[in-house]
């Protein structure tokens, strides 16, 4: 393609431009080839001044041809780029830029990693201003959601296997990781936002406990003893269930507990919230009609407990603001009996997903209610997966573990783990047994935690007002 | 003012210190600030461009043009036939070209891309500063920034302790 085929740039000037000191000038007209186009000069003249920010610009002045310029000519011109720009020309540059607060935040929101925004905020305090604010960090967790970083799943001992390829940024968190061991008495429970819920039998007592691996000083003294069933010792149903309280104030801890009531046909659910160190009640309400049953899993999405029903296609809701019960029917073509089903939370509280998975078919389903209806998001063929075709010497699949707001889906199959990516369909094999690591499940996904700490600095009692 | 051309409809860019550009509307609405204009119909006439010198729009209008979707600079008759995988990868080298240029120039073009809100634009040109972050201590990046520690010591300390992850 030459210069002159596609001339829909086009520059002119019908007067000098307006420089105070005119300098020697250069005849006119000439063509200016930007970029693969070239504008005219169509009158007027042109001053050496101008004529240089051209040429500075990657502009050749060429009165009578289109060309462009060799590399060697480029490199020229980048040397008198280099010389256009003093230090201290630079350093006006840089600070153009850095010193407005809305482009530094525009710079800082494309940073895409926790440890690398900790490296920025540490730069001076007017960096830590903006990136430890509230609604700084709400919008950059939106364009940057935490990273997988791996998953621990249970061998011999708890294991953390990490997801690769990793970004360096990412690389040192990974490795820490990896180098931390649990006891092999140890089961964790729960992993959210860095917070790992362990459970394990410590000098003879079942205990439960909460690991931050990644701030280890912060690792939370051992929880209490969990609430008993109130009648006899069976309950029904009885999970801790995790929920961040976002923008960093943290993790909630709550625990469910569903008990046969005193009263004929009935089931009495409790509710407590882990609170200065003390379960507290928060929710107590009886139910004449909705037997939960514990699998699939309770999951907790805002206010919300969405538990799997007993006698029904159907998921019971527990309101705990008002403590009532409502329900909701399966999809149309999902019951529990034949079907692998989990149910995974919504990032923005609207509603839950159900993954159903039809175990022989190799079929997955993503359902999400909302506004009181089911929607199909998407229905994934396994089969169709390069990464399963001859993994299937055992013909089912089990569904490991769902990522919040349906992201991916951890699946078993035969020997083998994989991770299935559901937003972006795709399905690679994250581990593989052998006769000398056996895995026994019990995955559990470790997200990158979000956001950083920032402590409150001397000058900046602010910090916490919205 | 805008013209036709080859049945396109042109608009012009000026420039602050007297340069005007007549490029394509799709072009200049590769920003979303001037895309507004022409949007809400305050830009009948030339388009005057505050603040961006015509050496720094020249080379915002080269991105532009490079990035606009099919009738870009390789042709509309080229994107009929290229994959998309392979056009991505044609553009990411041609970026990767386009930002060999000082830190000043690139600043420059942070501050034009920021001000014409051409968000790939300002993407590519923040990253060198983002890697500056990512990859060099703190007393290098201050030196890289010319900006100075004003941290006390301790304070410091505790934002290193409370996020050692980030450190290990």
């Amino acid at each position: 393609m030459t210069w002159s085929d596609q001339p829909y740039l086009k520059g002119s000037t019908g007067r000098a431009p307006p420089y105070s000191r005119q300098l020697d000038t250069v005849p006119v007209p000439v063509s200016i080839p930007v970029g693969g186009h070239r504008f005219e000069w169509s009158g007027g003249t042109l001053d050496v001044l101008t004529a240089a920010t051209l040429l500075a610009g990657g502009i050749c002045l060429t009165p009578l041809r289109f060309c462009r310029f060799s590399s060697e000519e480029e490199k020229s011109c980048m040397d008198l780029e280099l010389q256009r720009y003093t230090p201290t020309s630079m350093v006006a540059a840089v600070s153009k830029v850095l010193d407005d607060d809305d482009l530094l935040v525009e710079i800082l929101l494309r940073v895409a990693f926790p440890t690398t925004l900790v490296h920025a905020a540490l730069v001076c305090r007017r960096w830590f201003h903006h990136a430890s604010d509230r609604r700084f960090l709400r919008r950059f967790r939106k364009i940057h959601p935490p990273r997988l970083l791996g998953f621990y799943a249970f061998f011999e001992r708890a294991r953390f296997i990490p997801m690769q390829p990793q970004p360096p940024e990412l690389a040192v968190v990974v490795r820490h990781l990896a180098s931390c061991r649990f006891a092999y008495y140890i089961n964790i429970e729960d992993c959210r936002n860095g917070n790992v819920l362990t459970s394990g039998r410590q000098e003879g007592v079942w205990t439960h406990q909460v690991y931050h691996l990644l701030c280890p000083e912060r690792d939370m003294p051992i929880i209490p003893p969990l609430p008993c069933a109130e009648i006899g010792i069976y309950h029904i149903l009885a999970e801790i269930l995790s929920k961040e309280e976002g923008d960093g104030l943290g993790l909630s801890y709550f625990y469910l507990l569903v008990e046969l009531a005193k009263e004929a046909n009935k089931v009495m659910v409790r509710v407590y919230m882990l609170q200065d160190g003390a379960w507290c009640m928060l929710t107590l309400a009886t139910s004449q009609l909705h037997y939960p049953q514990p699998r699939p899993k309770p999951v907790l999405v805002h206010n919300k407990i969405y538990m799997a029903a007993a006698q029904s296609d159907d998921i019971i809701v527990l309101d705990l603001i008002d403590s009532s019960f409502s329900t909701i029917h399966l999809p149309q073509g999902v019951e529990y009996a034949s079907s692998e089903i989990m149910l995974s939370r919504t990032n923005d509280a609207s509603g839950v997903y159900l993954i159903h998975v039809r175990p022989k078919e190799f079929q997955l389903c993503v359902w999400l209610h909302k506004g009181g209806n089911w929607m199909l998001v998407d229905t994934i063929y396994l089969h169709e997966m390069h990464a399963i075709l001859g993994k299937k010497d055992h013909p089912y699949v089990r569904i490991g573990k769902v990522g919040d707001d349906a992201q991916f889906v951890f699946l078993e199959v035969s020997r083998y783990i994989f991770y299935l990516d559901i937003k972006c369909r795709t399905l690679r094999k994250v581990y593989e047994e052998t006769d000398d690591d056996r895995c026994y499940g019990g995955v559990h996904p470790f997200m990158m935690i979000w956001p950083p700490t920032f402590p409150a600095l001397k000058d900046d009692p602010e910090r916490f007002a919205f | 003012m805008a013209t036709r051309e080859a049945g396109k409809k042109m608009i012009m860019l000026k420039s602050p210190d007297g340069m005007e550009f007549e490029v394509e509307e799709a072009v200049a609405m590769e920003s979303q600030t001037i895309r507004k204009m022409i949007e809400d119909d305050c830009a009948d006439t030339a388009i005057l461009i505050p603040n961006i010198n015509s050496k720094i729009l020249s080379r915002v209008i080269e991105y532009c043009n490079k990035h606009v979707p099919t009738t870009g600079a390789t042709g509309a008759a080229a994107s009929d036939t290229v994959a998309p995988a392979a056009l991505a990868e044609d553009l990411k080298i041609w970026d990767a070209e386009f930002i060999k240029v000082n830190r000043a120039t690139r600043f420059d073009l942070i501050q034009a891309a920021s001000y014409l809100n051409i968000k790939g634009l300002l993407d590519l040109t923040s990253q060198t500063t983002i890697d500056t972050i990512s990859d060099n201590s703190l007393e290098e990046i201050r030196s890289f920034l010319s900006t100075k520690n004003d941290y006390l010591p301790e304070e410091e300390q505790t934002i290193r302790r409370e996020n050692q992850w980030a450190f290990q």
